[in-house]
C-alpha cells in the first residue's frame, strides 16, 4: 500500500497540468458541497443544548386551518394536568416589551414569558444569578425578570452587580434576579430575547378557553414513544373538544420534536435542495475527474499491461488506481476546506434572521467528516471506473506497439461519452433550477401585489399592557393622538396605524358568515382575514378602492360596525351583486356581531404567502376604533412620504414619543427594505443555486472541452488523412463540432427531462415563486448548447491546425 | 511524347529545428510525364518522404517552383492545395492508413464525399474501385477484420477512386509481407498498364525495378536516374 501511495504521489508530481486542473475541480466540488453542509449543519442539524433533546416535544393545537396553532391557558392546563406521558409540560408566549429608563431613550425588547417547568425542561443554568423561584412564579408576586447574555454585556458591561438592579418595563419596576446563557439567543435556538420572565397568570386568566396565545413545550417520560404520546394527548383533545364544543370544536393536538420546529418547513427544504443540488456539482466534478483519469489510462495502458504481464493481479492493478484517486481527492477536499471557509464567511454574512444581521456557520468536527467522507466517497467514484478499465487491458496487444495502419474504434470513447452526456445534463438540471428560482424571485418582487411599497416608510409600535393602556378608551385616545400627528409629518401623502402591514400578512383569521344565508356546516365556515385598520390605511398603503368607501372617522365604537371586504370574497359571496349594504358576522347565530360591508378593495398579496400559501382567498378591514383595544396592542405604522425616509423615521418616532415618551418606534424601515429583508434569504438561495449552476455549467465545460480535444488528439491520425485526402478545414471543423454536440443535445434533451422535475420540485416548496417555466428552461438549454459549442470549437479550430504531414508519421 | 504531369524545379526544403538549419532537400529538378511509373529509391532520411510531401501538395517547399498539371502550385492557400489533393493525387501510404471507425466502403468514398459528388456517382465510383483492387466483397467490413495485404488493397482503391491524375505511394509494400508486397506490386503494375501515373517512394531495389525509371536520392539531392531494366 505504502509503495501505491508513493507511486501514486509521483504520478501526480509527473503530470502538473493533469494534477492542477484536478485539484482545483476537487477543492470547487467538494469546496461547494463542504459549504452548503456547514449552512445545513448550522441552521437544520443543530441539536438543541437541552440535555435529552429528542425528549423534548412541540405541543400545538390542531384545526382545520393550521396544525401548528397555540392553546387557550385552560385548555393547556388541561392537557398539562391530564396527561400521563410528559414528565413537565411548560407554556410560554412571545411579548414585546419596552425598556423606558427615566433621562434614556426608550428601547424595545424582545421577551418570552414562560411557567417554571420550562427552565427546568431546558436544563437552563444562569450565567449569573438564579432561576423564578416557585413563589416569583405564582400570580401577585412583584415582578422579576432574568434578561440575556446580550442585553447584560450591552447595557450593563457584563457586570455581574446587574442582579438585584430594577428595570423599567413597559413602566413598570422589573427586578434582574438573573443572566441567561448566552446560547439561549442564538438565531437557529430562541434568537433575541432580551428578557424572560415568569408566567405568573392569575388563575382567571387560567380559566380563558375562548382565546389561544400560549405555546406548549413538554418533556416525554423515559420511555414514552411520541406514538403513545399523541394518541394519549389527541384523546385528551377529544374529551375537551366534547366537554367544550363551543372553543374546543375540531382541536385536537400535534406532537413534533423540539428541533424540528425551531426552523422554518419552507427554509428547510430549500436548504436542503440546495444541499441537493451541490451534490450535483460533485457529481458532474467527479465526471469531468472520471474522463481526465479514463485519458490518462489510455496514456498509460502500456505500462498496465506491463504490470500484468510482470504479475499483477486485477485487484492490485484497481487498487493502485483507486489509491491515486483518493489521494487526489483527499488532496482537493484539503483545498476545500479553504474554499468552504471562504464561501461561509460570505454567507454568514448573508444571512438575517429575526433581524440580526450575520449568522456563525462554523467550520467544525461533523463538517470536517463530512467533507472526509465527501472526498472518500468522490476518490472512489471517480477512481473506479478507470481502475476497472485499466485492469481490463489486453497485456498481449496493449505491449504490441500500433502496428496496424488504422486508427482507433470507437468504443473505448463510449465511457467518456457517457459520463459528458451525464455531466451536461446535470449543469442543465442546474441550470434549470437556478434559472427558475432567481426568474421567480425577479418576478416576484416585480409582480403587481395589490399595494404599493414604493415611497412607503413602515414601523412598529408595543403598546404595554400597563394602567396608561388598559381600557378601550385609553388605547383609542393614544391611536387618535398618534393618527393626528402622523398626518403632519413631512411630505405626508398618506398615514395610517394597523395591526400588522401586508409584509408580515394578516393580523387574524376567522369564521364568518352571512346574513341571510343558513349558517355553514360546523367546521365548514367560510374563513376570512382580518386587519384592524384606522381610515388612511388603505390611501397609505397603497391598495385601491373598487367599490363603496374607505373608513372614516364616524366608524368608531358604538357606532354601526363596519367592514371592508376585497375583491374575491365580494365576488364569491355576493356574484352579480352589490355586496355593498351586505352584513358578515360571527358565525354564532346568538352573537353574530354583524358589520357592514361598506367598501370593497383589491386583493393583497402578503410577502408571507411566499413561504406558506395563504389560508383563504378572502380578506377584510375592520376599523381600528371599532376594534376592542386590549387586542391591539402590536401596532405597525405606515407613512407615505415625499421626504427622504430617514427624515420621516426621524419625525415619526418623535411624534411618537411626544406622546409616551415611554414608547419606542422599532423595526423602522421603507417597504422597499422590509420587502428586501424578506426575500433576501431567498435572494440568497438565489444566489448559490446560480453559484452552482455556474460552477456546474463551468465544469462540465472544460469536461467537454477536455474530451473533444482528446478525441482531437487520439483522432489526429484520422484528421490527418481526411486532410491528406482533400478535407477542407470547415469539414474537419464541422467533424469534430458534431461529435461533441452530439454529446451536448443529448445531454441537454436528458437534462431537460430532469430540470423539469427539479423545477416541479421547487414549485411544490414555493408555488409562489414561479419562475416562467418552459421559457426559462429554453434559455437556460440555449446557454448550455452555446457554452458546449465555443469548449467544441476550441478544440476543433485546433484540429484544422494539425500537419498531415506530422499526423501521418505519428501514425 | 507524352505530356509533362508534375514539374519541381529547383526545390529546396528547409526545416529549422533549435536554430539548426536541415536541409533536406536541396535543388531538386523532377518531371514526370503522364502515365509514367517513377520509383524514387535511397536510403533512410535522404528526402524521399519529403520529396513526397511537396509531391502531395502536403508540404510546401522552401524554394524553387512546382507545376502540378501546367499549374503552378507552390503558393496555393491550404485550402485550393486541399482541393487540388482530393480531386488530383490519390495517396498510397506505408501504413496504409485506413480509417478504423468507417467501413471499406466508406474509406473509399471518403475523398468522393469532400468533392460533393452525389451518392449515386459515389456508389459507382467506389464498387469500381473495390472491384479493381478485387475488394468488393469486402465492402461491409472495417479495417480491423481484414489482413495488412487486404488493408492496402483498400487503401489503394481509395487513392483510385477519385480517378487522379497521379497515384503517390509512400513505401506501399513497407508494412507487408513478401507474398502481400509483391500483390500489391502486381496490383500498381496492373494500374500502370491501364494508363496511371504513378510516383513511387521505396529503399527495395526490387520493388524499384517495377517502375520505368527510378530517381535516387542521398542527402536530399537527386544523385542518379536510372531506367528499368526490366526482362
Amino acid at each position: 500500500m505504502l509503495n501505491d501511495i508513493r507511486f501514486a504521489f509521483r504520478q501526480l508530481v509527473k503530470s502538473p497540468g493533469f494534477t492542477g486542473v484536478a485539484l482545483a475541480t476537487l477543492a470547487l466540488g467538494i469546496g461547494a458541497n463542504t459549504a452548503m453542509f456547514t449552512v445545513l449543519n448550522a441552521i437544520v442539524l443543530k441539536k438543541s443544548p437541552a440535555p435529552e433533546p429528542a425528549r423534548l416535544i412541540s405541543v400545538f393545537r390542531t384545526a382545520p386551518q393550521s396544525q401548528t396553532w397555540p392553546f387557550s391557558p385552560a385548555n393547556f392546563k388541561d392537557l398539562r394536568d391530564q396527561n400521563t406521558s410528559f414528565s413537565s409540560m411548560a407554556a410560554y408566549t412571545w411579548a414585546s416589551v419596552n425598556l423606558a429608563e427615566p433621562g434614556q431613550p426608550a428601547e424595545r425588547l424582545a421577551a418570552v414569558t414562560a411557567s417554571a417547568e420550562f427552565f427546568t425542561q431546558f436544563g437552563v443554568s444562569p450565567v449569573v444569578g438564579r432561576l423564578f423561584t416557585p413563589k416569583e412564579d405564582q400570580a401577585g408576586t412583584g415582578r422579576v425578570a432574568l434578561i440575556s447574555d446580550g442585553l447584560w454585556r450591552s447595557h450593563f458591561g457584563g457586570d455581574s452587580s446587574v442582579i438585584g438592579k430594577v428595570l423599567r418595563i413597559d413602566g413598570a419596576p422589573v427586578t434582574v434576579v438573573g443572566v441567561m446563557p448566552a446560547i439561549y439567543e442564538e438565531p437557529m435556538y430562541f434568537g433575541r430575547v432580551d428578557v424572560w420572565e415568569p408566567l405568573n397568570y392569575d388563575a382567571k386568566t387560567w380559566e380563558i378557553r375562548n382565546n389561544n396565545w400560549l405555546q406548549a413545550v413538554g418533556r416525554l417520560k423515559p420511555g414514552v414513544s411520541m406514538a403513545r404520546a399523541q394518541a394519549e394527548m389527541a384523546a385528551i383533545a377529544a374529551r375537551l373538544e366534547h366537554d367544550h364544543p363551543e372553543t374546543n370544536a375540531q382541536n385536537s393536538v400535534n406532537l413534533v420534536p423540539w428541533d424540528s420546529v425551531r426552523q422554518d418547513p419552507t427554509t428547510t427544504k430549500i436548504i436542503w435542495l440546495c444541499m441537493g443540488l451541490s451534490g450535483f456539482v460533485l457529481l458532474i466534478a467527479c465526471a469531468n475527474l472520471a474522463n481526465l483519469q479514463l485519458a490518462r489510462t489510455a496514456d498509460r495502458l502500456h505500462e498496465h499491461a506491463l504490470r500484468m504481464a510482470l504479475g499483477a493481479s486485477r485487484l492490485q492493478l484497481m487498487r493502485q488506481f483507486i489509491v491515486e484517486s483518493l489521494l487526489l481527492s483527499l488532496l482537493g477536499a484539503t483545498v476545500g476546506i479553504f474554499v468552504a471557509l471562504w464561501a461561509t464567511r460570505y454567507l454568514g454574512s448573508q444571512i438575517t434572521i429575526t433581524e440580526v444581521p450575520g449568522f456563525d456557520l462554523p467550520v467544525n468536527r461533523p463538517v470536517l467528516l463530512f467533507n472526509l467522507a465527501a472526498a472518500v466517497a468522490t476518490g472512489v467514484i471517480f477512481g473506479t471506473a478507470p481502475a476497472m478499465i485499466a485492469s481490463r487491458a489486453d497485456v498481449n496487444s496493449a505491449l504490441k506497439q500500433s502496428g496496424r495502419g488504422s486508427t482507433a474504434g470507437r468504443s473505448r470513447h463510449r465511457m467518456r461519452h457517457a459520463l459528458i452526456v451525464c455531466e451536461l445534463a446535470l449543469a442543465l438540471v442546474l441550470l434549470g433550477g437556478a434559472g427558475h428560482f432567481v426568474n421567480g424571485i425577479q418576478r416576484l418582487v416585480k409582480s403587481d401585489m395589490g399595494w404599493r411599497p414604493e415611497g412607503l416608510v413602515t414601523a412598529s409600535l408595543t403598546i404595554p399592557f400597563n394602567a396608561n393602556y388598559a381600557t378601550d378608551e385609553q388605547c383609542r385616545a393614544f391611536f387618535d393622538k398618534l393618527e393626528a400627528r402622523m398626518a403632519g409629518l413631512p411630505g405626508v401623502e398618506g398615514a395610517s396605524i394597523s395591526a400588522t402591514l401586508p409584509i408580515a400578512g394578516f393580523w387574524s383569521s376567522g369564521n364568518f358568515a352571512v346574513e341571510g344565508r343558513p349558517l355553514a356546516q360546523e367546521g365548514k365556515e367560510p374563513l376570512t382575514y382580518y386587519n384592524p385598520v384606522t381610515s388612511g390605511y388603505f390611501s397609505a398603503v397603497g391598495i385601491r378602492l373598487v367599490r363603496g368607501r374607505a373608513f372614516n372617522d364616524a366608524d368608531r365604537q358604538g357606532r354601526t360596525q363596519v367592514v371592508i371586504i376585497n375583491e374575491s370574497m365580494a365576488r364569491t359571496m355576493w356574484p352579480g351583486q352589490d355586496p355593498i349594504g351586505k352584513r358578515i358576522g360571527d358565525p354564532d347565530p346568538a352573537n353574530p356581531d354583524w358589520r357592514v360591508v361598506v367598501g370593497v378593495v383589491a386583493d393583497i398579496r402578503a410577502l408571507v404567502e411566499v413561504f406558506r400559501p395563504a389560508d383563504t382567498p378572502f380578506q377584510a378591514y375592520r376599523p381600528l376604533a371599532q376594534v376592542p383595544g386590549n387586542t391591539a396592542h402590536y401596532l405597525s405604522l405606515a407613512v407615505r412620504s415625499s421626504a427622504p425616509p430617514s427624515a420621516v423615521g426621524a419625525a415619526l418616532r418623535s411624534a411618537v414619543s411626544g406622546i409616551d415618551s415611554d414608547q419606542p418606534v422599532f423595526s423602522l424601515h421603507t417597504a422597499t427594505e422590509s420587502i428586501q429583508h424578506f426575500t433576501g434569504g431567498l435572494a440568497l438561495a438565489g444566489r448559490i443555486l446560480s453559484a452552482f449552476a455556474l460552477l456546474g455549467l463551468t465544469l462540465s465545460a472544460v469536461g467537454l472541452y477536455g474530451v473533444i480535444a482528446n478525441v482531437v488528439a487520439q483522432r489526429t491520425p484520422e484528421i490527418g488523412i481526411r486532410m491528406a485526402l482533400g478535407a477542407q478545414a470547415r469539414e474537419v471543423v464541422w467533424m469534430v463540432l458534431k461529435q461533441g454536440m452530439v454529446l451536448a443535445l443529448v445531454g441537454a434533451a436528458i437534462g431537460l427531462a430532469c430540470a423539469a422535475g427539479i423545477i416541479r420540485m421547487l414549485n411544490s416548496i414555493l408555488p409562489a415563486v414561479s419562475g416562467g417555466g418552459p421559457a426559462t428552461l429554453a434559455a437556460m438549454t440555449a446557454v448550455l448548447i452555446a457554452v458546449a459549442l465555443i469548449a467544441c470549437y476550441l478544440p476543433a479550430r485546433r484540429a484544422t491546425r494539425i500537419n498531415p504531414i506530422s499526423a501521418l508519421r505519428s501514425d | 511524347m507524352p505530356p509533362t504531369l508534375l514539374k519541381l524545379d529547383n526545390v529546396t526544403k528547409v526545416f529549422l529545428t533549435d536554430e539548426v538549419e536541415t536541409h533536406a532537400l536541396s535543388g531538386i529538378h523532377l518531371e514526370i510525364t503522364k502515365g509514367e511509373y517513377v520509383a524514387i529509391a535511397g536510403p533512410s532520411g535522404c528526402g524521399k518522404s519529403t520529396l513526397l510531401s511537396i509531391l502531395g501538395l502536403l508540404d510546401t517547399p522552401t524554394d524553387g517552383s512546382y507545376i502540378l498539371n501546367d499549374r503552378p502550385v507552390q503558393g496555393l492557400t491550404p485550402a485550393e492545395r486541399a482541393r487540388i489533393r482530393n480531386r488530383e493525387i490519390g495517396f498510397i501510404f506505408q501504413s496504409f492508413n485506413l480509417i478504423g471507425d468507417l467501413t471499406v466502403y466508406e474509406n473509399v468514398e471518403l475523398p468522393l464525399t469532400y468533392r460533393g459528388m452525389p451518392a449515386s456517382d459515389r456508389r459507382a465510383r467506389v464498387e469500381e474501385a473495390l472491384e479493381k483492387v478485387g475488394m468488393g466483397h469486402r465492402a461491409k467490413h472495417v479495417p480491423s477484420q481484414l489482413s495488412g495485404g487486404q488493408q492496402q488493397r483498400v487503401a489503394v482503391a481509395r487513392a483510385l477512386a477519385g480517378q487522379p491524375a497521379v497515384l503517390l505511394a509512400d513505401e506501399p509494400t513497407g508494412n507487408l509481407d513478401s507474398k502481400n508486397g509483391d500483390a500489391v506490386m502486381e496490383l500498381l503494375q496492373s494500374l500502370h498498364r491501364t494508363g496511371s501515373t504513378i510516383l513511387m517512394v521505396t529503399h527495395d531495389t526490387r520493388f524499384a525495378r517495377h517502375a520505368d525509371r527510378t530517381v535516387h536520392l542521398f542527402d536530399g539531392r537527386v544523385v542518379e536516374e536510372s531506367a528499368a531494366q526490366k526482362s
